[in-house]
């Protein structure tokens, strides 16, 4: 090396030596790059978003899978295609294309974020909202050498907003509702403590009279018609109640049996007939021979009839008219009630048949009621797989009501009418007080009366009494116990609900020392003011035979005790 | 249009420094309060001249602009390669024996003081990858591969650089004369192209806004009125000096036989992003340069670079070799002098 040249010489080999690891240095270098470059690319494909690039002129360079699940294209399909082929985009309200984000990227040279409200539209035609941003891609040198678009499928997104949108108007709407139907219930309350306070006015009114024993005969009699009509009409007021509850918690059941339909509008006619009577209101029937049997239970559809006659006769003014009418529908056999009454107004006409809902809801209305009636009208019908609806012109327009039932689908044996149930309710219901046509005679038969209420034990021994049954009395259960060890009764008629120990008590303490002493079982009414389903298969399990509700028909009650006795009505 | 102007970095060391250092250790504390003496004064008569960026005149580099990073490290040898130069004499490098390679000092711990002094930028240089990478020896060093010192000496320039950078040097030039010596050395090209790749490797671990601070200084390699590659044709060097990827050329043309071809090779070659400094005074022509000539070359240049990628420069270092009192001071100021001030006077005409 001691000459230039071999300097230069030796200088050379270094550096040939040198440009060997150089190049594998950039070797490394560029495999790292490619590794970053991979791993951006998988990294792309692999995100959540829709990811598409373009080049500097706007055309698709990469997308990755969710890009071509959204757009419908292939990455094959769309490489070199100009992103607004690719990316389809409108606004969704103006549906007027949107500009392409790529041009408008390369344009501002920065983020372009998107208008809102976008809809994608896919290869397909299907049409997505999006969200979406676009930002330049710039190389090494800070140029702009293309653009990175980011868009994501928000239909999910706005399906839960209106959903929340629908939950809050639902909500908004139930609270509205609920609002309504506390104020009916305000207002149900207050008509109910007026309708049950009225008859009780007079009950306790006339009963005072009574006692202060002042009253002439024909006063006395008109006191006692008085109270018993106005207990009749409070014992309808409890029944309507009651039925609304027994509806409300599906514990109503209905005795269906194939019945004339005919029968049952016939009776309910007749039973109005003295109401509208009073008020010189014609009641005209017209009936349709062709009405097919229909499977009902005959006291709940007279009920309805009776309910929607009542009310004609209610809102009908004197000298009105009701007309009632029974044809075949098709399928059906529809009962219609029209008359020429009050009307109902196009504001009250969709929530006749709501609970709780009058008409006039203000405390000065002109007529009484608890507004019960119609909407147990509809629930008994619907029970029946039958539909009630009510039409009127207006105020002053009259009414009509329209049930339809469905015709019974069986052929009844020729010639059995006399099979079908009849509509009348049995004897004892339609029968007027102690005035019984035909008393059951229960001479010889000794019936033990339970209840600590003292006017109730008397008001049963009177009526039982009048059957010539001998009658003795206990005011507990303890009381009864004894009686019943040395009287033996042939009827055992108690109060449940009792002071100390109650009439399940009694019955269970009576069955067990029959069973004891392998006696004869005696039979027993349980006759209780707990009147639902419940109290009466409790009684019925707890060993009673027979459960009756207070307050009882004078009528009912003999015939049941009759029954129990084993002593028949006269023929 | 202002036309940016900047130096390229040395400048003589006054003769007390140089007869401090005589035969010292240049790291000798005793010599500090020269070292900033001559820095303050370097940065004043800089600023002197209406010079926009200024230098600190390389007065610390003790030995040259190519070794002042490893100049005292244990593991190196004083007999590494002779740079021959036209003028008979030669350079030599230091000759690693043993790994790891590591920079003794870095230049940045040479802004501290020059950022104190000065009112305007300062511009920081670097030597190049490539220049160090010939401290490796033809035979391998047992235990350090070359791949080794290679990866090594990547990571110690990129840390010099980007301490620079932290520290606010205007710029950081990479001096990277060896690229016509390369040429001389292997016409083919293959030898330059490995320093431009180790070079690149080098820049790309910096992002696009910092390479916009960075630039790559060349020309034939000036000492004592002589150069290392003068006679190889800038046609040779300049495609492949145009790969490197910095924002920032200075390229020595005032000195060149043929200022327009290399003009027109610049304009075939150079890229939209990059500024272009031409040299437009040369610091071994003894002759100062007259702001009007410098006026002139300007305006020659404007014709084949676009103007807004248009710098001015010096061909070189007035003294990258500490010991060349070829120049004074005084006239490597003039000259400077004249550059700021023809490129001011061709500003106001383009």
């Amino acid at each position: 090396m001691s000459t230039k040249d071999d300097e230069e010489q030796l200088l050379r080999s270094v550096v040939q030596q040198n440009a060997q690891s150089i190049y594998h240095a950039r070797r490394r270098a560029d495999e790292a790059l490619r590794k970053q470059s991979d791993w951006l690319r998988v990294t792309l494909s692999s995100i959540g978003d829709a990811v598409i690039t373009t080049d500097v002129e706007g055309r698709v360079t990469f997308m990755n899978r969710v890009a071509e699940s959204l757009t419908g294209w292939t990455p094959d399909e769309a490489m070199g295609h100009p992103l607004p082929d690719i990316f389809q985009i409108l606004n969704e309200e103006s549906r007027q294309p949107v500009e392409d984000p790529a041009l408008q990227t390369l344009s501002a040279g920065a983020t372009v974020g998107l208008a809102n409200h976008t809809i994608l539209i896919a290869k397909d035609g299907t049409e997505r909202p999006i969200d979406d941003s676009a930002a330049p891609i710039r190389n090494e040198q800070g140029e702009v050498v293309g653009t990175v678009l980011i868009f994501r499928d928000i239909s999910e997104r706005k399906r839960m907003e209106l959903e929340r949108e629908r939950l809050l108007a639902a909500a908004q709407a139930a609270q509205k509702e609920a609002e309504q139907a506390n104020r009916l219930k305000d207002e149900f309350l207050a008509t109910a403590s007026h309708e049950l306070r009225t008859p009780l006015t007079a009950v306790v009114g006339w009963s005072r009279l009574l006692r202060t024993g002042k009253l002439d005969a024909e006063n006395s009699a008109r006191a006692l018609e008085s109270i018993e009509r106005n207990a009749t009409l409070q014992t309808k007021l409890i029944d309507d109640l009651l039925d609304v509850s027994r509806i409300i918690t599906g514990k109503l059941t209905l005795d269906r049996r194939p019945l004339e339909i005919a029968h049952v509008v016939s009776d309910a006619v007749n039973t109005v007939r003295p109401a509208a009577d009073a008020k010189n209101i014609a009641i005209e029937t017209s009936f349709d021979a062709e009405a097919e049997p229909v499977l009902g239970d005959a006291n709940r559809l007279q009920q309805v009839v009776w309910n929607l006659l009542s009310n004609a006769v209610k809102f009908t003014p004197k000298n009105g008219r009701i007309e009632v009418a029974l044809q075949r529908v098709n399928s059906e056999v529809q009962v219609s009630v029209g008359d020429s009454g009050e009307g109902i107004s196009s504001e009250f006409l969709p929530y006749v048949f709501d609970r709780f809902s009058q008409g006039d809801g203000k405390s000065t209305r002109s007529h009484s009621g608890l507004g019960l009636g119609l909407a147990i009208v509809r629930q008994l019908v619907e029970l029946h797989g039958g539909t009630v609806k009510a039409h009127s012109d207006g105020p002053g327009r009259g009414a009509t009501f329209e049930m339809r039932l469905p015709v019974l689908s069986i052929n009844l044996v020729p010639g059995s009418k006399s099979a079908l149930s009849h509509s009348t309710l049995a004897g004892a219901r339609t029968t007027d007080g102690l005035s019984i046509e035909c008393p059951p005679r229960l001479d010889g038969v000794r019936v033990l009366v339970v209840d600590d209420d003292f006017d109730t034990r008397q008001m049963l021994k009177a009526v039982l009494s009048e059957c010539q049954a001998d009658v003795i009395t206990a005011s507990s259960a303890a009381e009864a116990i004894k009686e019943i060890e040395q009287r033996k009764p042939d009827v055992l008629v108690s109060d449940l609900g009792m002071p100390e120990q109650d009439g399940y008590e009694l019955i269970k303490q009576v069955r067990k020392t029959e069973s004891a002493d392998n006696a004869a079982r005696v039979p027993a009414v349980a006759l209780t003011a707990y009147a639902k389903a419940e109290d009466r298969v409790r009684a019925l399990a707890g060993g009673y035979q027979v459960h009756l509700a207070k307050p009882v028909e004078p009528a009912e009650f003999v015939l049941v005790v009759a029954n129990l006795a084993g002593r028949a009505q006269c023929s | 249009m202002k036309i940016p102007t900047e130096p390229i970095g040395s400048i003589p060391r006054p003769l007390s420094l140089l007869e401090a250092i005589g035969d010292r250790d240049g790291t000798d504390p005793a010599l500090t309060p020269l070292y900033e003496a001559a820095i303050r004064d370097t940065i004043e008569r800089f600023e002197a001249t209406g010079s926009p960026v200024v230098t600190d005149g390389e007065q610390r580099k003790y030995h040259n602009f190519w070794t002042y990073c490893v100049h005292g490290l244990e593991n190196t040898a004083p007999d590494g390669f002779k740079i021959p130069f036209s003028a008979g004499h030669m350079r030599r490098m230091l000759r690693l024996t043993a790994g790891p390679f590591r920079y003794k000092r870095t230049a940045d711990s040479y802004l501290d003081l020059a950022l104190s002094y000065a009112h305007v930028p300062v511009k920081q240089a670097v030597i190049s990858p490539s220049a160090l990478s010939l401290m490796y020896p033809p035979e391998e060093i047992p235990g350090y591969t070359r791949e080794q010192f290679i990866d090594d000496l990547l990571r110690e320039h990129e840390a010099e650089v980007r301490a620079c950078l932290l520290k606010g040097a205007h710029k950081v030039q990479i001096d990277f004369t060896e690229g016509r010596l390369a040429i001389k050395i292997d016409p083919s090209g293959n030898l330059l192209q490995s320093f431009i790749d180790l070079n690149n490797l080098a820049l790309s671990r910096f992002n696009a806004e910092e390479r916009m601070r960075i630039g790559v200084h060349t020309c034939p390699g000036g000492d004592r009125d002589s150069t290392h590659s003068a006679e190889v044709d800038y046609a040779e060097l300049l495609p492949h000096l145009f790969q490197l990827m910095a924002g920032n050329f200075y390229i020595a043309l005032a000195g060149e036989k043929n200022r327009l071809e290399v003009l027109k090779t610049i304009r075939a070659h150079m890229k939209p992003d990059h500024r272009v400094f031409v040299g437009v005074v040369a610091p071994m022509d003894p002759r100062i340069e007259t702001p009007a000539e410098v006026c002139e070359r300007v305006l020659e240049a404007a014709e084949y670079i676009p103007v807004a990628q248009l710098g001015t420069t010096d061909d070189c270092g007035f003294s990258p070799f500490s010991d060349d009192t070829s120049r004074t001071r005084d006239t490597a100021f003039a000259k400077i002098g004249a550059r700021v001030a023809g490129t001011v006077m061709a500003s106001e005409l383009l």
